[in-house]
């Protein structure tokens, strides 16, 4: 019992003083008595008798490769504190100079399995691990419970996508030595995604709750078809092609729309534009129906539709012209003929239910044909010159070589040389799920933990 | 000292005989009697006995390289040059063959007669016009055939069998990956291969005066068809006799015995190599060759067109026609413009199709 007293008192007193504190906190979330040599202090003695706990005083933030300063890591510790009461689910950061002969994975579903985290019976919540060991630094982000995609289908899942979305930004950060701020960028992502479902999201787009009670609405006819957040028209441009929009919206009954945007959020255009389009409650008719056009600053477009439409906005090939001849003529005079081109394509879509070619596309396909014509015209007049020409000495006595005659006696190959051609062709396993620097992502979706539990995850070397 | 000279009468009449290709009998157009060699020979024989020998003897000797016989059946002195073993008399249409040329190493071993006749050559020509997009439309209607000569053209048939290395050059891939990478091996070998085969009766024509290339092209002859010679066959043809000898014109042939060599033990001895080149490192010992002459048929005329002559050959035997046709530029143009615009069109069609 004295000793018991003691020990409780040297711990009070090596929390008391900062230089002390490291080594604390570790003393804290280690289950020390009995741990085995060849693992971390953290690890149980005996995983097979372990049995989950949850410990809402446990540390969020376990520096034991100490690659933050003490402000940086209250810093984080409390932006941890702010996201995770946000998003309802719990958020860990561990760091380690070792990985104590485990994977990336295993010492991070391991981590937070042997430690008290998770919000709730499923233990939701997410863990960074940051591995700074020599040649093998890298990191795993865990998710557990109602965020792991293999055993929840709620409406926010740690999916490939979003993985790589968080793991592209991490990398940038992590590479160049920024770690306090990428950990800090990630808890924020890690916010945002659990309010939103997504790692980032635009002003108006709803929060996981209003999207659960979410009932689709017509926005009025009134309201603009011309969205420029990324305010690329002046005032005369917009007004202009707003007009022809809501001519075009009037006389066929198809909603108009032309957003500009400077990104996707990272949800992927195609996820962008339908969010933009039905939150933003546009469509008309029972069916919503529906052309928006995204115009993003990097140049780039995306075409979303819903509802009854003309078919060819349908088919991929005439969706990229429309796109194509949009974007040459924004290229070539300027951003708000390429929208009134687009206009004007939509306008024959309705009309005719097709996409014409550009000009320059039936002038190359008619510099091809004359090209392609030289071809028959050379070989029909070589071969017709050829018959006319029936002298020929004979080259080779083919014709009169004796049947069965022909023996081989013997023979040899003699080796005279190689030569080598390496060409760099990464197994398919390895680019799967892959995407930014540090060779890509590896991405992983219900596997097992050592505690016989579900995890999903992704991690990079850096 | 007289030559000897042979010409063949019809035993019933007197009047010159002519071998007829179609029945392979000689035929007298006076009395229209037909009969066999053997016939014939019999004939000779009997009247031999009867009234002498009725040889010709040869006249002028005074011109450079050509000698002169005086015809038996009409008296007249012809001319002929040093090649020549069997002529017709300008003058009374008399067969004539020299036998005095025909002897030892010139005695031919074997002949091929004429199968076809030379009124069947106009149709052979009209169809040999057939599909020759490029021929002047003139050529049609202001061409002309010129005489056409049967001769009995000397061939050397050779018989070869070559043995020896030939050497190739091969490769072989193989294809492993290391880590990230895909290494492709290109292995190198040089494949030496000891072979031995038969040619047989590879026709090399013996006549300077024949073009090397035309004979070639008459090419081929129906060997098994060859007959021992017999001078009633030359009745009412040209022959010449070789003037280039067999072993003059083994290089020739042995170029082409060489070319065959290569790409058949290229096709049958090389299996399972990839990109298998020839490589000159081979050598064929070819020197176990035998020759024979034969005389083999063949028509040759000239057309004439446009004030230009474009010689002809026909193979005696099978019909087939050689030459160069001339080439109508003005044809030649419109036949690319026709063929451009036709892939033209069709490269736009398909255009269009999937354009619209």
């Amino acid at each position: 019992m004295k000793k018991k007293l003691w020990l409780l008192l040297l711990l009070a007193l090596m929390l008391l003083m900062p230089a002390g504190r490291a080594q604390a906190e570790n003393l804290l979330i280690s289950p020390a008595p009995g741990a085995i040599s060849d693992k971390p202090d953290w690890y149980p003695a005996d995983p097979a008798g372990f049995s989950f706990y949850s410990d809402p005083d446990a540390l969020r933030v376990v520096d034991r490769a100490d690659i933050f300063s003490e402000e940086e890591e209250a810093i984080i510790r409390q932006a941890i504190r702010e996201q995770s009461a946000r998003g309802n689910a719990d958020i860990v950061v561990v760091t380690d100079a070792s990985s104590y002969g485990m994977s990336h994975m295993q010492y991070a579903d391991d981590f937070y399995d042997y430690n008290g985290y998770g919000f709730g019976e499923s233990r939701d919540g997410i863990l960074l691990f940051i591995c700074m060991e020599s040649g093998n630094r890298g990191w795993w982000t865990s998710v557990t419970g109602c965020l792991d995609p293999a055993v929840s289908t709620g409406p926010v899942l740690y999916t490939e996508s979003v993985a790589n979305t968080f793991d592209d930004a991490l990398y940038d950060y992590l590479v160049a030595g920024r770690y306090a701020e990428g950990v800090q960028n990630w808890v924020g992502n890690v916010g945002t995604w659990l309010t939103y479902g997504v790692p980032y999201a635009p002003l108006w787009y709803p929060t996981v709750e209003e999207q659960a009670v979410w009932i689709r609405q017509q926005k009025l006819t009134e309201a603009p078809r011309i969205v420029d957040t990324a305010g690329l028209f002046s005032g005369d441009e917009a007004e202009a092609l707003e007009r022809k929009a809501r001519l075009l919206l009037t006389h066929y009954g198809t909603d108009v729309v032309i957003h500009t945007a400077k990104s996707d959020y990272g949800m992927g255009r195609e996820a962008y534009a339908q969010a933009f389009y039905q939150y933003g409650g546009y469509g008309l008719g029972t069916d919503y129906s529906g052309v928006l056009l995204v115009m993003y600053t990097d140049g780039s477009y995306d075409l979303y539709t819903e509802g009854t439409v003309p078919s060819c906005l349908s088919e991929s090939g005439s969706v990229t012209r429309l796109l194509e001849q949009t974007a040459d003529a924004a290229a070539d005079k300027g951003r708000k003929d390429g929208c009134e081109t687009y206009l004007n394509l939509l306008e024959k879509a309705f009309k005719k239910n097709k996409i014409p070619h550009s000009t320059g596309t039936w002038i190359m396909s008619a510099v091809i044909a004359a090209i392609a014509g030289l071809i028959p015209g050379g070989i029909s007049r070589s071969s017709a010159s050829a018959s006319m020409k029936t002298v020929r000495s004979a080259f080779d006595s083919n014709d009169y070589l004796v049947e069965g005659s022909f023996r081989v006696d013997g023979g040899h190959d003699e080796f005279m040389g190689v030569t080598t051609t390496r060409v760099y062709n990464p197994p398919p396993q390895q680019k799967t799920g892959s995407s930014g620097g540090g060779g890509g992502s590896s991405y992983s979706s219900g596997h097992i933990s050592s505690s016989g539990s579900s995890h999903s995850g992704s991690g990079r070397k850096f | 000292m007289p030559a000897n000279v042979s010409g063949r009468k019809c035993p019933n009449c007197g009047s010159p005989l002519r071998y007829d290709p179609e029945s392979g009998r000689l035929i007298c157009e006076y009395c229209d009697s037909s009969f066999t060699i053997e016939e014939v020979d019999a004939a000779d024989r009997e009247q031999a006995q009867q009234v002498g020998s009725m040889n010709f003897t040869p006249g002028n000797e005074a011109l450079q390289n050509l000698k002169a016989y005086v015809c038996e059946s009409c008296g007249a002195e012809v001319v002929a040059d040093p090649q020549t073993v069997s002529l017709v008399c300008p003058y009374c249409g008399s067969n004539i063959v020299l036998s005095d040329k025909i002897g030892g190493e010139l005695t031919p071993d074997g002949i091929i007669p004429f199968s076809i006749t030379p009124k069947t050559l106009p149709a052979a020509v009209r169809a040999f016009y057939k599909g020759k997009k490029l021929l002047p439309r003139s050529f049609f209607s202001d061409s002309s055939i010129g005489i056409v000569q049967g001769i009995y053209v000397p061939f050397w048939l050779y018989d070869s069998k070559p043995q020896g290395e030939l050497v190739f050059n091969g490769s072989r891939d193989r294809t492993y990956r290391d880590g990230d990478y895909t290494v492709t091996e290109h292995q190198n070998y040089e494949l030496h291969r000891s072979v031995s085969m038969s040619f047989h009766d590879i026709p090399t024509d013996a006549s300077e005066r024949m073009e090397d290339a035309l004979m070639d092209s008459l090419e081929p002859f129906d060997f098994s068809a060859l007959k021992a010679f017999n001078t009633d066959y030359l009745a009412g043809y040209v022959a010449d006799r070789w003037d280039k000898n067999a072993k003059e014109m083994k290089a020739r042939t042995d170029r082409r015995v060489y070319n065959s060599a290569v790409t058949i033990a290229m096709a049958r001895a090389t299996g399972g190599w990839s990109d298998v080149t020839p490589n000159l490192k081979s050598h064929l010992d070819m020197s176990d060759s035998t020759a024979r002459f034969v005389l083999l048929p063949v028509y040759v005329f000239d057309i004439k067109w446009n004030g230009q002559s474009y010689s002809f050959a026909v193979n005696g035997q099978t019909g087939k026609v050689v030459g160069t046709l001339p080439e109508d530029k003005a044809l030649k143009r419109k036949y690319f413009w026709k063929w451009w615009a036709i892939g033209a069109a069709a490269v736009m069609a398909v255009s269009s199709l999937m354009l619209l």
